[in-house]
């Protein structure tokens, strides 16, 4: 049987249909066989049976009347009979009466079984009682062999070969159909399974043509083949997707580690700004005395300055206006650097607004700077210290007043934003580059220092929002404005 | 016409053996007694009875071995009656009938006598056979055997077995005729 596992199934289909029949003919010979041998046999047996019957009746008197030569004259009519081989006559008490031999027979005289009808192969045995009048005076015996036997034997078993040749051929030639039907179908699902392998093509389908088992089974790897296909598509979609996500995330990482750098970079610059700042306040303090006394000395001399002639006295003039604008800067320096926070009270955002409007309005009186205000009036309290908020304010108008020497339109709004109270302060001014934007909230960065920008202004105003626990940014390009968005923390 | 047979019995071995006439006579008896029994199993007679009558007719040479084997034979289910007669008056009802040497002298009015009965006869008187008798008894060397007389036997309404005839020395067909 392993052997035949690994046999076509053609193969299989020819020795299941050849072994079936063969098994089934043998069979049903072999049943006749037996059946017919038997008929044969009891045939026999029935014909020896009544001719020993004849002769035994015929010879009761030779028995009663213990006459053996008779019983034995009996007997040998038998000899007519070519297949009696041995004949014996009995007496009451078993011992041999008389007996016959067929001339040339020197088998033996018993066999098998003589109590009754036996067959050996090809022979019977017959044992017949002999009575008279209801007594048995003896019995017959009877040996015969069929003389054609063997003939009718041989002559059925050709007939059988003869039957079964004919039979296993006629099985081949159908196996031989029959396997078309079973097998090609198994082939070409093979071959279609063969094909989607090398290509990796699900939408192969093999042809389903038959509605038995094999149509199934190729229906089933048809399904089969469309959900792997299915399958194979949702799998690249994801495959494609994770792609995306994976270059995403590796864009992102690499935003933030830009970003991480320039963070690191605004730290070291922070840092080193600190210092600056350190190292500046301690000048300006140790300066600002001495240029105290110089303001306090030009300022006397300017008032007791009728002896003066012109020219000097504009020279004390530019000597304390100098003098006036270092103590500013000074003053800017030291609120810059300074590290204590500020005290703080809840109130209104729009009204300090509205202050820092009119301190600029009074700082630069000219028509071409116009101020306009939109301020939400259902905006929430905030917690800070309005002169420091002022300023702010006052600074960023400044700024946009600054940056053009045409008419500027300077738009403050206030509104909520989730929490949060914001201001935006607009201009429609040239707008910042974006180098100049990197380090607008740089101190000491000025693009007018020759206007007299100490470049403090807008440093100033980052850090007094930071104190106010806010965030501030602009937004700018080249000839669209700018615009500087303060959100600072709604109090409550 | 005669239809001949070699038939035989055997005396038994006492019988065989060559001793005095007294002895040999009384086997020679016991074999013909048995004879006599053995003849009512081939003999088909009308309106045989279940009880057989075996009649011995004159001074009997037997002695008690006919009684003795009709007893055997009784044993086995075939009841049988041994009669010894000294005439024939009253026409006993026999089945079989020996007729004894002794009635040798007046065989012809035996047998007529007999044959108004219907009875098969037997005896051992020499030409019974051919004198109007059935069965005649012979010896033969050292062996018994029988002649019959078949047309008797046939007028008599007696059928007698084929293979009786068969076992017969001779079968005579007619009084006095072979």
């Amino acid at each position: 049987m392993s052997l035949l596992r690994n046999t076509p199934i053609a193969r299989k289909v020819t020795l299941v249909i050849m072994l079936v029949t063969v098994s089934a003919l043998v069979l049903s010979f072999g049943v006749l066989f037996v059946f017919e041998v038997t008929r044969l046999r009891e045939s026999l047996g029935l014909e020896v049976k009544g001719i020993a019957g004849v002769v035994g009746g015929s010879s009761k008197a030779a028995l009663e009347f213990e006459d053996d030569k008779a019983a034995a004259q009996n007997l040998a009519v038998l000899g007519e009979d070519p297949r009696v081989l041995v004949a014996r006559m009995y007496d009451a008490d078993g011992e041999i009466f008389a007996s016959y031999s067929a001339p040339g027979y020197a088998g033996p005289a018993h066999d098998g079984d003589a109590g009754g009808l036996f067959a050996s192969w090809g022979r019977v045995a017959v044992t017949q009682p002999i009575f008279l009048k209801g007594r048995q005076i003896g019995s017959i015996y009877v040996l015969a062999a069929s003389t054609d036997f063997y003939d009718r034997v041989r002559q059925y078993l050709f007939v059988m070969m003869a039957v079964l040749l004919a039979s296993s051929l006629a099985a081949l030639l159908l196996s031989a159909k029959l396997r078309n039907l079973i097998v090609l179908p198994i082939l070409h699902l093979a071959e279609t399974a063969k094909e989607v392998s090398r290509r990796g093509d699900y939408s192969l389908r093999a042809s389903k043509e038959t509605d038995d088992e094999t149509g199934a089974l190729v229906a089933q790897f048809n399904e089969m083949l469309g959900q792997i296909g299915r399958q194979n598509l949702a799998l690249k979609e994801r495959e494609d997707e994770l792609k995306g996500l994976n270059e995403e995330l590796e864009k992102r990482v690499a935003e933030r580690t830009e970003a991480l750098n320039e963070s690191q970079e605004q730290l070291r610059h922070s840092e080193r700004l600190a210092s600056i700042g350190i190292l500046a306040a301690g000048l300006a303090h140790e300066i600002r005395n001495p240029l105290n006394s110089i303001l306090l000395a030009t300022q006397y001399a300017l008032r007791s300055s009728e002896g003066l002639q012109p020219q000097t006295r504009e020279i004390f003039a530019t000597v304390s206006r100098e003098a006036k604008r270092c103590a500013n800067i000074i003053k800017n320096v030291l609120l810059f650097a300074r590290s204590e926070t500020t005290e703080k009270s809840t109130r209104d955002l729009n009204e300090v607004i509205r202050h820092a409007a009119d301190v600029a309005r009074s700082y630069a009186p000219t028509p071409r700077v116009k101020i306009e205000l939109k301020l939400d009036e259902k905006l929430p309290p905030v917690r800070l210290n309005p002169t420091e908020v002022e300023q702010v304010v006052v600074n960023l108008i400044t700024n946009a007043s600054e940056a053009t020497r045409d008419e500027v339109t300077v738009e403050i709004a206030t509104r909520t934003a989730g929490g949060k109270v914001r201001f935006t302060v607009r201009d429609n001014g040239p707008g910042i580059s974006e180098e100049v934007m990197k380090h607008i909230f740089d101190p000491f960065f000025s693009t007018k220092r020759q206007q007299g920008n100490t470049g403090l202004g807008l440093s100033l105003s980052h850090g007094i929002v930071a104190d106010h626990g806010g965030t501030m940014y602009v937004q700018s390009g080249r000839g669209s404005g700018t615009t500087f968005t303060v959100e600072l923390p709604a109090a409550g | 016409m005669i239809v001949a047979a070699c038939s035989l019995a055997v005396l038994p071995p006492a019988a065989a053996a060559p001793v005095g006439s007294r002895e040999r006579s009384g086997a020679e008896y016991q074999v013909k007694a048995a004879f006599l029994l053995k003849f009512l199993e081939f003999i088909e007679k009308p309106g045989s009875p279940d009880v057989r009558e075996v009649c011995v007719l004159g001074a009997t040479p037997f002695g008690d071995s006919l009684d003795r084997l009709a007893e055997l034979r009784s044993a086995r289910g075939a009841d049988t009656n041994v009669v010894v007669l000294d005439s024939l008056d009253g026409a006993p009802r026999c089945d079989l009938l020996f007729v004894s040497r002794s009635e040798a002298d007046r065989l012809e009015p035996v047998l007529r006598a007999a044959r108004a009965t219907g009875v098969v006869t037997v005896s051992d008187i020499e030409g019974f056979a051919l004198r109007g008798g059935m069965i005649e008894l012979v010896m033969e060397g050292r062996s018994i055997q029988f002649v019959i007389n078949q047309s008797t036997a046939r007028a008599d309404g007696v059928e007698i077995s084929s293979q009786l005839l068969a076992l017969a020395k001779d079968v005579v067909s007619a009084e006095g005729e072979r």
